[in-house]
């Protein structure tokens, strides 16, 4: 073990040399400063376990001394005032300044040992605690690396299990990841300004993404057919959410974005399908995504037609609220400033899911 | 009988003046000196019967001018009581003791004069 280094600080040299013949042959080591500016700059440039430090300096007080240090050097080195000054006051304004403890002169030889010892014992065992700490602190750092690597590998591979099956959905049927991303970006800010936030939103931007991957297992023929559909070959396209619902019921991540799969199609009146389901008993995700799916169909080219404008889709929108759409979702459209649903639309061209998610995270789109 | 002469060596006016009026009083003739040298040029002028010193003094420090008197056979006889304001009296290192007595500053004054007394056989 190191020997311990204690500075005596005293302008009287006389002094100094009594205290140091004292503790001579003690074990330790000695530092003299006759002056306030000397043990500040002692306690600067050297590694210092303890301060006997006298309060009646010339120059700077032993309080001042003592306030520097605790403010700018150590917070835990022991400090023992040596003061004349017997008066409550002053021992209150050196515990204020940050003393440990005080000793009024003349003093006794065996106490100012016992309680150099004592301060010493104190000040071994909070240094032993700050090591422990700054071990604690590393492995916690260290722990917590790992669980974010873990959590981005974890995270980057959900995002391409859904990359890879918008991919396969877009290879049966071109334009369909385009239209797939619009349309998340879209019941994403419909779901951000009905206040959804953290996961949530997530589970409803995966949910949007993959609404109609159940379309994988629809027949060529009908999924791929340029003209309109039979009504027998409808019962087969309708079949898709059920399918979609059977590929990611099992995707426990997607969270509530899996109801918005089987529940793209449902109406507000209840005349949709698979389920009928009507008012609140459609998740929230999916009322919404319905105006999204909606404004996406009508503001952009089909085969048979040319793209709508935004004001004939809004419109549909109203003439449509209480029937197809939820009122308060049409409402909670209206809420949002019309320019910013054209900035989505563009800018959902030009970025790809995981552009969305993070999007998510850091609160802007 | 002849008043018997104290030197009060002290840079503390408030100090050496509490001391000279104790003594006076008590019948002493008192002598002052402000440091560790005027306390050795007084101790060959004035040649006192005992000399009460303060350890810590300007120029001198009072260690030294009493080691320098116990060091002269003319003066080696005179006691020396020393007053302590850093350690306690019995607790001065062997290295540094010089004094014949030691006393705690501030002074105990009848502590003080039974030291002198002692030490002067009276």
């Amino acid at each position: 073990m190191n020997r311990f280094k204690i500075l005596v600080v005293d302008d009287e040299p006389l002094n100094t040399k009594l205290v140091e013949a004292h503790l001579f042959g003690l074990g330790y080591d000695i530092i003299i400063a006759y002056s306030g500016e000397d043990a500040l700059n002692k306690v600067s440039s050297e590694k210092i376990d303890l301060i006997l430090l006298d309060v009646m300096l010339s120059g700077i007080s032993g309080f001042e001394v003592c306030r520097h240090i605790r403010q700018e050097y150590h917070q835990t080195m022991p400090i023992i005032l040596l003061t004349t000054l017997s008066e409550v006051q002053s021992k209150v304004v050196g515990f204020e300044c940050g003393a440990d403890d005080y000793l009024t002169k003349p003093f006794n030889k065996d106490e100012l040992l016992a309680r150099i010892k004592a301060h010493l014992r104190i000040k071994t065992m909070m240094d032993e605690i700050e090591e422990l700490n700054k071990t604690l602190e590393e492995k916690v750092a260290e722990r917590t690396q790992t669980i974010l690597k873990m959590n981005q590998e974890l995270s980057d591979s959900y995002h391409l299990t859904m990359d890879s099956l918008i991919g396969a959905l877009d290879v049966r049927e071109h334009e369909t990841s385009r239209h797939s991303l619009r349309v998340a970006f879209h019941t994403v800010e419909m779901a951000k300004a009905w206040g959804v936030h953290g996961q949530e939103l997530e589970e409803i931007a995966m949910g949007a993404l993959l609404h109609d991957v159940g379309k994988i297992g629809i027949a060529d023929n009908i999924l791929l057919k340029p003209g309109k559909l039979t009504d027998e070959e409808w019962v087969e396209m309708r079949k898709h959410v059920d399918m979609g619902w059977k590929i990611v019921r099992s995707i426990e991540f997607m969270g509530r974005g899996r109801e918005l799969v089987h529940s793209h199609h449902e109406r507000f009146d209840g005349k949709g399908y698979p389920n009928g389901l009507k008012n609140e008993e459609i998740y929230i995700g999916a009322r919404f995504f319905t105006i999204a799916d909606t404004l996406d169909a009508m503001t952009n080219d089909r085969p048979y037609r040319k793209a709508l404008s935004f004001d004939v889709f809004l419109e549909e929108l109203k003439k449509c609220s209480g029937a197809q759409f939820d009122p308060k979702a049409v409402e909670n459209f209206l809420s949002v400033p019309r320019d910013v649903w054209f900035q989505i639309a563009q800018r959902a061209d030009f970025v790809d899911f995981n552009k969305l998610i993070t999007a998510i995270h850091s609160k802007c789109i | 009988m002849e008043k018997k002469k104290i030197l009060v060596v002290d840079d503390e006016e408030k100090s050496s003046k509490l001391l000279e009026d104790y003594f006076l009083e008590k019948g002493y003739e008192v002598i002052i000196a402000r440091d560790g040298q005027d306390a050795l040029d007084k101790t060959r002028d004035c040649n006192p019967h005992l000399i009460i010193m303060d350890i810590v003094l300007p120029r001198i420090n009072g260690w030294e001018a009493c080691m320098q008197i116990k060091q002269d056979p003319r003066y080696d006889h005179i006691p020396v009581v020393m007053s302590s304001s850093l350690f306690e009296e019995y607790d001065q290192p062997k290295e540094y003791q010089a004094g014949d007595a030691y006393i705690n500053k501030p002074v105990n004054l009848d502590h003080l004069l039974s030291i002198v007394k002692k030490s002067l056989n009276q």
